[in-house]
């Protein structure tokens, strides 16, 4: 009994920090969402929700985020798992290539931004290489065009990242499966299909959520190049909330912000539904 | 024990026949007592002759505020301040009384001035005896109080030269922090304002004149006298008077000074930096001081320091010699904007003072204050632009704002109406008498539902001007001038080729840097012009470019040095005065507001031009406004405020504000004024009788220049004449428009964000497709976001 109630005593400043950051925080925001903003802080139901979701803007950020999440998370994916299966087997010099890959998730994002203006100006390498295809140059930096750097920036960042988790699921999958498939007649595609895939899915299964997740929160690389109103193509919803934010439409914030966590939740009950599924029918 | 209480029962059993007696008694004795108490409270309200009152505010005989109030001394309750005269005034009298007057109380008065009798900037006291002191010459005159009348008799000369500077263009004279008397001796704290050299105590012997010593005083703020012969020393802190650590005034301090032995002994520290004009009073032993509009007092016996009384407007530190205290219990503040005089620790000072921000001492604050002395104000010189910093100070624990007074070019007025950070005042009759009279054109932006929320109570525009005598040395009338914005900037463009080579010695513009104003000028009347037709802002139309466009086509160069030699001009003083010399044609300023353009001879005309041939001219007028926090504890006395305020609004400034004043307003000052023209003008021929042939011809400019104005004086007899209000109300009345905040034009980080990208463009970093792509885009998207 006593060693009962001794192990809530121990959980006690966990729970206490748990609910005085987390909890309450998040409780009234939900209160926040679903009040006028005025001095007297009047209870609106969900006003502010069908205000904010009629907003031209915030449906605008909505679908550029969306798009841009669509892209940057696969892409981190497949890329990060493509690379990671190359550098499962064990070479020298290995370790070099995984650190290398894991630098740009290190470095600055602000730090970074000015190598990628220089190779992305309208006279810098990227162009030149357009050039020397006999295209014609473009302006990367401006207009819808400024998609394509910031995509890149954000996957050639958050690769790394990735990569080391695959690496490091890949490199647990026992050898001797592999040898035993071999023996059997497996080639290399039913190797990965039938013994690497069902091995690593917890681990895959993470990086996808995170790559979305953290493709949902693109924002630095655009708010560095394109400032808090950039083009239309790169307004995302960060920006909408950023923006909100300094006016202190504080109700506007928080309702776009859980209007999104809804989305992000949504989302990963679909994937995470989707991957029981999957589990239950290789199991 | 038991024996006793046994003695009192028999002697209480022995009474008891009599205790319904007895009760009557206590009763009688019960209300006699109260009624003792009432007459004693009574005889001590009437014995109070302590008063809240404002003088020499609106000078009721010139309308003008122009009683300067020089000083202040008392001699115990009695109160004498020398502004335009020496007056007296005691508890019990209505008004000040004059008693001295034909005075040169300015502080030019100099030994050059031969003729004027009676010269002194100063009062000072030494016990019962009154002194005039001048700082300019040193000379100290003994003042007589008569009753009716009072005498001056110069007595000594003493020398203050190496405390002034004087040169062959000015004179500077000594900045002083106190002047008073004490057992026959003068002391003067102060500095010479040109060496810098800091504060200096003198004394003198005010019989012999001697100056008996001079003591380096750095960092003190104020002097006074103190007890035991002593002096109390109001310094800065010893560590310095600005922590920049904690980006905090130190706390001042307080010494008791000894002035035969050159020592001090710490008192104690007074918690403001911002302390000044430390007074002590020998009948309480306490030490009264002023932190803005504030006056504490601080018990040296031991006790809390408090708020004594709440001032008309903020008193600076240098004010020293304006502010004493009357032995009654008063306090005098005697200062440019009049005598304020206020009781100390009056009943109900303890429940604070109605808290006012945005208001630096205006006429109509005081005016306020004058016709409601029993509302306690504290100024609250804190400046509030953006939502945060005003909500935060309406909701703040500790002395929120109950009345504010904002810009509405650069507040977010829209805001906080909308989120309920402003009164409705429609619901209040005494505020509406006045606001009802309000053009509505300029009450519109601050109602809701047919609701008011805020009350104009200023305004203020400037537009492009025209110099109609330079206009017809060109050779030009008033309808060869543009209409249009476009048409200005293609007359500006061509102006060298069409007139400019041919009068080399006229100025295109009065002002330099034409470019920066000219843009942002255009800028502001296109926003007002976008939000009055479309009620919100694009800048990539047609309109805008092609303005741009012909912005960008005007040779800066040409006309304008700034462009030619950039901030180097600023300090080449040949460049400069030949510019300035030159007669122009056009001023970036010229005063849009007030009728007083339209004054008969007045060379300076607006010149309103509207943004496209099809639309009428602009004029962006910024409006002063006043709003209520709902949230205020003192809501009786916040309307009242407001209302008193409003009605105290001078016509004759703000007439854009009031279509319904169309009678002339008459210049009550017209004969004094023209009174004193007349004898400067007697005075100027009187010196070219006896002046030198060097001086002669200087004089005799000035002679006919006075005559000038003095067979044209007429004019002025209005302060806004028939005439002027037909020019104001047909020329320029109909174009004004309300400016609003902008995202443009906001404190935050839109508002940066657009001068940015201003300055790129100016600087030529952006080109002007680009820049008028990235305004719209930006504006667009700012707009969609507030939808």
């Amino acid at each position: 009994m006593f060693h009962k109630k001794s192990v809530f005593l121990y959980l006690l400043p966990g729970m206490l920090g748990l609910l005085a950051f987390y909890i309450v925080p998040f409780v009234w925001g939900v209160w926040f969402s679903l009040t006028d903003g005025t001095i007297d802080n009047r209870f609106v139901g969900f006003d502010n929700y069908m205000r904010v979701w009629q907003n031209e803007v915030f449906r605008l950020g909505l679908k550029n985020t969306l798009e841009l999440s669509l892209i940057c998370a696969p892409a981190i994916f497949l890329i990060s798992f493509f690379i990671a299966s190359l550098l499962r087997t064990r070479v020298a010099g290995d370790g070099f290539f995984r650190d290398a890959l894991l630098l740009p998730y290190l470095m600055p994002s602000s730090a970074m931004l000015i190598i990628w203006l220089l190779m992305f100006d309208y006279g810098g390498v990227i162009n030149r290489l357009v050039v020397a295809l006999g295209l014609e140059r473009v302006l990367w930096l401006e207009g819808p065009a400024l998609r394509a750097p910031i995509v890149l920036l954000y996957i050639w960042k958050n690769l790394g990242f990735s990569v080391v988790i695959f690496t490091a699921a890949l490199q647990a999958v026992p050898e001797a499966l592999y040898e035993y498939a071999s023996l059997e007649g497996a080639g290399r595609l039913k190797r990965e299909i039938y013994i690497t895939l069902p091995q690593i899915l917890p681990t895959a299964f993470l990086v996808l959520v995170l790559a979305i997740v953290n493709a949902f929160k693109i924002f630095k690389e655009v708010y560095f190049i394109g400032g808090a109103y950039p083009d239309e193509s790169i307004y995302t919803l960060q920006h909408y909330m950023n923006n909100k934010y300094q006016r202190l439409d504080y109700q506007d914030v928080t309702t776009a912000a859980y209007s999104f966590a809804v989305i992000v939740v949504v989302l990963f009950l679909l994937m995470y539904r989707t991957k029981s599924v999957r589990s239950g029918e290789t199991a | 024990m038991q024996q006793s209480r046994n003695m009192i029962r028999s002697v209480f059993e022995g009474i008891s026949p009599f205790r319904e007696e007895l009760n009557d008694m206590k009763k009688l004795i019960s209300a006699a007592l109260c009624v003792a108490l009432l007459l004693c409270s009574l005889t001590a309200a009437m014995a109070d002759d302590r008063i809240n009152a404002s003088f020499f505010g609106k000078n009721p005989e010139t309308d003008r505020y122009d009683v300067n109030c020089q000083s202040a001394v008392s001699i115990g309750d009695t109160l004498y301040v020398l502004a335009d005269g020496v007056y007296r005034w005691s508890p019990g009298d209505a008004q000040p009384v004059k008693l001295l007057g034909d005075i040169m109380t300015e502080l030019y008065a100099n030994e050059t001035e031969a003729d004027i009798q009676v010269a002194f900037s100063r009062l000072f006291t030494d016990e019962s005896a009154l002194y005039g002191l001048s700082i300019g010459t040193g000379d100290i005159y003994a003042l007589n109080d008569k009753g009716d009348a009072m005498e001056a008799e110069k007595l000594i000369k003493i020398d203050i030269s190496d405390m002034n500077t004087k040169t062959d263009s000015y004179m500077s004279f000594m900045n002083t922090a106190a002047t008073f008397a004490r057992e026959g001796l003068l002391y003067i704290l102060g500095e010479n304002q040109e060496k810098g050299d800091g504060m200096k105590l003198l004394r003198f012997d005010i019989k012999t004149g001697e100056r008996m010593a001079d003591v380096d005083m750095q960092g003190a703020i104020g002097l006074c006298p103190y007890k035991d012969g002593k002096l109390l020393l109001h310094t800065n802190n010893e560590k310095g008077e600005y922590d920049e650590v904690n980006d905090v005034m130190r706390p001042s301090q307080l010494f008791a000074y000894d002035p035969q032995t050159d020592t001090r002994e710490h008192i104690c520290d007074l918690k403001d930096g911002n302390a000044c004009c430390v007074q002590y009073a020998p009948e309480s032993d306490t030490v009264v001081y002023i932190r803005g509009s504030v006056v504490s007092s601080l018990p040296l016996s031991g006790g809390e320091e408090r708020v004594s009384a709440y001032l008309a407007g903020n008193v600076w530190r240098g004010s020293d010699g304006g502010v004493c205290l009357l032995s009654c219990g008063m306090i005098a503040v005697a200062d440019y904007e009049g005598l304020t005089l206020r009781g100390l620790d009056m009943p109900g000072v303890e429940n604070g003072a109605l808290v006012v921000s945005g208001e630096y001492g205006s006429e109509e604050h005081r005016a306020v204050l004058a016709a409601r002395p029993d509302i306690s104000v504290a100024i609250n010189d804190s400046w509030y632009n953006d939502l945060e910093a005003i909500t935060t100070a309406m909701l703040s624990s500790d002395a929120a704002v109950d009345v504010m007074k904002l810009d509405s070019s650069y507040s977010p007025l829209d805001k906080l109406i909308d989120k309920g950070y402003a009164l409705c005042l429609s619901d209040y009759p005494e505020i509406m008498e006045t606001a009802g009279r309000i053009d509505p054109r300029f009450l519109e932006p601050y109602m809701r539902d047919g609701k008011l929320y805020a009350v104009p109570c200023g305004i203020y525009a400037n537009s492009l001007g025209y110099n109609a005598e330079t206009l017809a040395e060109l050779g030009l009338t008033e309808d060869d001038l543009p209409k249009t914005y476009p048409e200005f900037f293609d007359f500006v463009a061509n102006y060298m080729y069409d007139y400019g080579e041919d009068n080399p010695d006229i100025s295109l513009f009065q002002d330099m840097s034409v470019k920066q104003s000219l843009g942002q000028r255009y800028q502001t009347d296109y926003i007002s012009w976008q939000l009055h037709k479309d009620g919100k802002i694009a800048f990539d139309t047609e309109v805008y470019r092609d303005a741009l466009k012909a912005m960008a086509d005007i040779d800066y160069k040409e006309f304008d040095p700034y462009e030619l030699m950039g901030d180097d001009v600023w300090s080449d003083e040949e460049t400069m005065n030949d510019y300035w010399s030159r007669p122009y044609l056009f001023t970036m300023y010229a005063d849009a507001s007030s009728p007083y353009q339209y004054r008969e001879g007045n060379e300076m005309q607006p010149l309103l031009l509207s943004i496209t041939a099809e639309d009428e001219p602009i004029v962006t007028a910024m409006l002063d406004v006043l709003i209520i926090n709902p949230r205020t504890s003192r809501m009786e006395q916040a309307v009242t405020y407001l209302a008193e305020y409003v009605k105290h609004i001078d016509p004759a400034r703000a007439i854009a504000l009031f279509p319904d004043v169309n009678e002339p307003i008459v210049n009550k000052s017209y004969e004094k004024d023209k009174a004193e023209l007349q004898k400067y003008y007697d005075g100027l021929l009187k010196s070219l009788e006896s002046a030198d042939a060097e001086n002669k011809a200087s004089l005799q400019e000035s002679i006919d220049y006075a005559k000038k104005e003095l067979d044209g004086y007429e004019k002025y007899k209005y302060n806004v004449s028939a005439d002027m209000l037909e020019g104001f109300r047909t020329k320029l009345a109909p174009y004004m428009l309300a400016a609003r905040q902008t995202p443009v034009t906001d404190y935050g980080d839109d508002g940066n964000m657009f001068y940015n990208l201003s300055q790129q463009y100016n600087s030529g970093a952006i080109d002007l497709d680009k820049y008028v792509r990235e305004m719209d885009n930006r504006i667009r998207m700012i707009q969609l976001e507030n939808e």
